[in-house]
């Protein structure tokens, strides 16, 4: 049926777009290392080695768990969006919504 | 006095009756005691009297005596021995208990009479003692009757047992057992230590809970190959990935650090906003939208300042892809385009809607007007029929009149019509008007390559066609002039297709009538447009420039007015070079250019006026900076209107 090879074609190009997107986004300056965890602290794909992904993962779902608990109690209709830790030497960023979250860790630096 | 005496007479005679029937009675009763077996009665009476006695004695004499001897009458007598003695019978046998005083008592008040007295109410003892002061007495009579037993049931006393009920049930103590004091305690001091244990142990289990959840926390989980490989083909996860790497691009892209400390030695200094001179801030290119295209269409969005739109014609080596194609480019956003709309055919012209944010318009090659909306996919959501309603030539004008409530569409295409749509109803337009000239050579259609409308303007408006005229044209008629184009009047100077027409903008009322016209004669002219209000002549007639910009090197595609400043304008030609131009400091030059290395199609000024966005023939999007050089000074405008003034305009 055409319909299912167009499904194997359009996951494979989302898969194509996925790779893009990440290759994308670390070859921007100043980008150390991209991951995608799920929201579970599993890592799905990361740009840098496994287990210091799997640190990442395990902590930082953690981190997310609890500051998406923070929000919610302190205004009840608000809810977490995006997370920033700004370190001396570095910054790492979390993107996530209900089920994954993404994570970039970049050392700023002026042009 | 008589009735007196006789009603005294009969009374005393009832008396004497009533005592002499007493004393019969008395001696029938005196005859039958004496006659102990005259009838079974009788001796049953007897029986039970012998037996009482026997079982009673004294006790039950006593209140009988004051009963028959304190009454007055014989009847009474009986009847309250009778009665006397069934309540003594009761209280005797009922000793123990407290039964027989409530029956006797409750049966007392309604048949004694209360000639009896205190008799009732006493108790056995305080009859006893009454009764001995009358000393001998006689045998009372018994007699049977009959009585209505009433058997009320003992009121159930409801008694606690304040203990404590331990679990295992142990040994309860007897409510007759009496605790000492120590054993309380023992027991309170048992008890309490028992819940501390069961506390204890409660707590530690939770510790011990929480401590396996933390390890199971601190457990490195991990995916297996299958669970990986279907998130990875989810739409979801696409669109996850999708939506929050633009987000981080944005974020990435900022450059202030600012955790900078100032105090330690910088390394490098920071570049100076603004500055004299244009150049290039930013360009955009994506392969997917670029590659092998060239700009058609530039606009800046009002509500988003940072958007662009550009629109880009067809892709001749990839003949698969979508012929027209149209990009929103965000300035924050550098790597590539935040939407991206197709068409079916190349997209000419585009713009944002101004009173609404999500939608925006475009006009392509095959006469459609395409409506895509940013909420939506790529696919343009409103389009126009290829009917003879509409269009059927490429439109190469676009241009939204109105204010937010009544605003409408105006577009143009090279065979002439200008029609007019609204912009939810794309399926036919509102009206049309076919701008012919009668006096052209071949046909009398005019080929119209673009439009504009003077500010404020809503019904006149003017147009420059491939032949090198621009002519006025109304959409109504009007006191003077009638709709479709004013043939007479004409704007004669280019002799190659005008490219493009832009009037001054709404910066002073004073110039709004000014605008600029561009063509592939390699000049750039200045007019004056003439009062859409005067009568159109009859005669035809040749309305000349107010000035020529000839220092061009090639085809001059686009000039545009700058949106702040009064005598600024930029032009864009063939050989890639944009240029300023300040009509205040130098009529024949231009101020500053920029090579941008290739041929540039359109620009477009943002709404400050401090940017411009150029679009080129190798579909790169270039922004570039223009700095303080389009910042107004006061006395711009009154220098500009000398300025014109001297031009004999």
């Amino acid at each position: 049926m055409s319909s299912s090879t167009n499904d194997v074609a359009s996951t494979a190009a989302q898969q194509i777009d996925i790779d893009e997107t990440i290759n994308r986004l670390s070859s921007k300056k100043g980008v150390e290392c991209v991951t995608i965890l799920t929201k579970d602290g599993r890592v799905i794909r990361t740009t840098a080695t496994a287990e210091h992904s799997e640190l990442q993962g395990k902590l930082l779902s953690k981190l997310v768990r609890d500051a998406a608990d923070i929000v919610k109690e302190l205004e009840s209709d608000d809810e977490l969006s995006f997370l920033r830790i700004r370190t001396k030497r570095h910054e790492i960023m979390l993107a996530l919504d209900h089920n994954y979250l993404l994570v970039i860790v970049q050392s700023p630096q002026k042009e | 006095m008589d009735h007196r005496k006789e009603e005294l007479e009969k009374k005393r005679a009832k008396l004497a009756e009533l005592r002499r029937q007493r004393e019969e009675r008395k001696r029938v009763t005196m005859q039958t005691h004496d006659q102990p077996t005259a009838t079974g009665s009788k001796t049953n009476s007897q029986d039970i009297d012998d037996l009482v006695d026997s079982l009673v004695g004294d006790r039950v004499r006593a209140p009988a005596s004051p009963l028959s001897t304190g009454t007055g009458t014989p009847g009474m007598s009986r009847e309250a021995s009778g009665i006397g003695r069934d309540r003594s019978i009761s209280a005797a046998t009922s000793a123990g208990t407290q039964l027989g005083s409530p029956v006797a008592r409750a049966m007392t008040p309604g048949t004694l009479p209360s000639a009896v007295g205190g008799v009732p109410s006493g108790s056995t003892p305080a009859a006893g003692s009454g009764g001995n002061a009358f000393g001998s007495r006689t045998l009372p009579e018994f007699k049977t009757c009959d009585f209505v037993i009433f058997d009320f049931p003992p009121k159930e006393k409801v008694v606690y047992n304040k203990e404590v009920q331990t679990a295992d049930g142990g040994s309860m103590p007897d409510a007759s057992s009496l605790l000492t004091e120590e054993e309380i305690e023992r027991r309170v001091r048992e008890l309490r230590e028992g819940d501390e244990r069961a506390r204890a142990a409660k707590e530690e289990d939770r510790t011990r809970r929480e401590a396996e959840a933390k390890a199971r926390e601190s457990e490195i989980k991990r995916l297996t190959d299958e669970q990986r490989a279907s998130i990875l083909e989810s739409s979801d996860f696409a669109a996850f990935v999708d939506q929050t790497s633009r987000v981080m691009e944005r974020a990435l892209d900022e450059d202030y650090d600012f955790m900078v400390d100032y105090t330690l030695a910088a390394t490098h200094e920071a570049e100076e906003a603004g500055g004299e001179k244009m150049k290039l801030a930013l360009s955009f290119h994506d392969d997917k939208v670029s590659r092998n295209r060239s700009v058609m269409d530039l606009a800046w969005s009002n509500r988003f300042p940072e958007l662009v739109v550009a629109a880009y014609n067809r892709n001749p080596m990839a003949p698969n892809e979508p012929d027209g194609m149209v990009a929103v480019w965000n300035t924050h956003l550098r790597e590539r385009p935040e939407f991206v709309f197709h068409a079916p055919s190349d997209v000419l012209r585009v713009s944002f809607s101004d009173f609404n944010p999500n939608i925006v318009v475009g006009g392509a090659y095959s006469g459609q007007i395409l409506l895509w909306d940013t909420r939506a996919k790529a696919q343009p959501v409103l389009k126009t029929p290829l009917t003879a309603g509409g269009h059927t030539h490429p439109i190469y004008s676009l241009k939204v009149v109105g204010s937010t409530n009544a605003h409408q569409l105006i577009s143009a295409s090279t065979d002439g019509l200008v029609c007019s749509w609204q912009l939810d109803m794309l399926a036919q337009p509102q009206e049309t008007i076919e701008l012919a000239h009668p006096a052209h050579l071949h046909t009398d259609e005019v080929s119209v390559t673009c439009m504009d409308f003077a500010d404020n303007e809503t019904t006149a408006f003017i147009v420059g066609t491939a032949e090198g005229a621009a002519y006025q044209a109304n959409r109504y008629d009007r006191a003077g002039s009638k709709a479709g184009l004013n043939g007479f009047d004409t704007y004669r100077a280019h002799t190659a297709p005008i490219n493009s027409l832009s009037f001054h903008p709404p910066i002073a009322s004073d110039f709004a009538d000014l605008f600029l016209t561009t063509s592939s004669d390699w000049t750039t002219r200045l007019w004056r447009a003439r009062p859409a209000a005067k009568p159109a002549s009859t005669m035809p007639s040749d309305i000349r420039p107010l000035h020529v910009f000839d220092a061009f090197e090639d085809y001059v595609f686009d000039a545009r007015w700058s949106p702040v400043h009064p005598s600024v304008f930029a032009s864009a030609d063939g050989t890639g070079r944009l240029a300023l131009w300040n009509l205040n400091q130098d009529m024949e030059l231009p101020v500053q250019w920029v090579n941008s290395g290739r041929a540039l199609n359109k620009l477009a000024w943002d709404r400050p006026g401090r940017r411009i966005a150029a679009g080129g023939a190798d579909g790169v999007v270039s922004i570039y900076d223009v700095g303080d050089l389009s910042v107004p000074r006061p006395e711009d405008h009154a220098q500009f209107a000398r300025t014109i003034g001297e031009l004999g305009g």
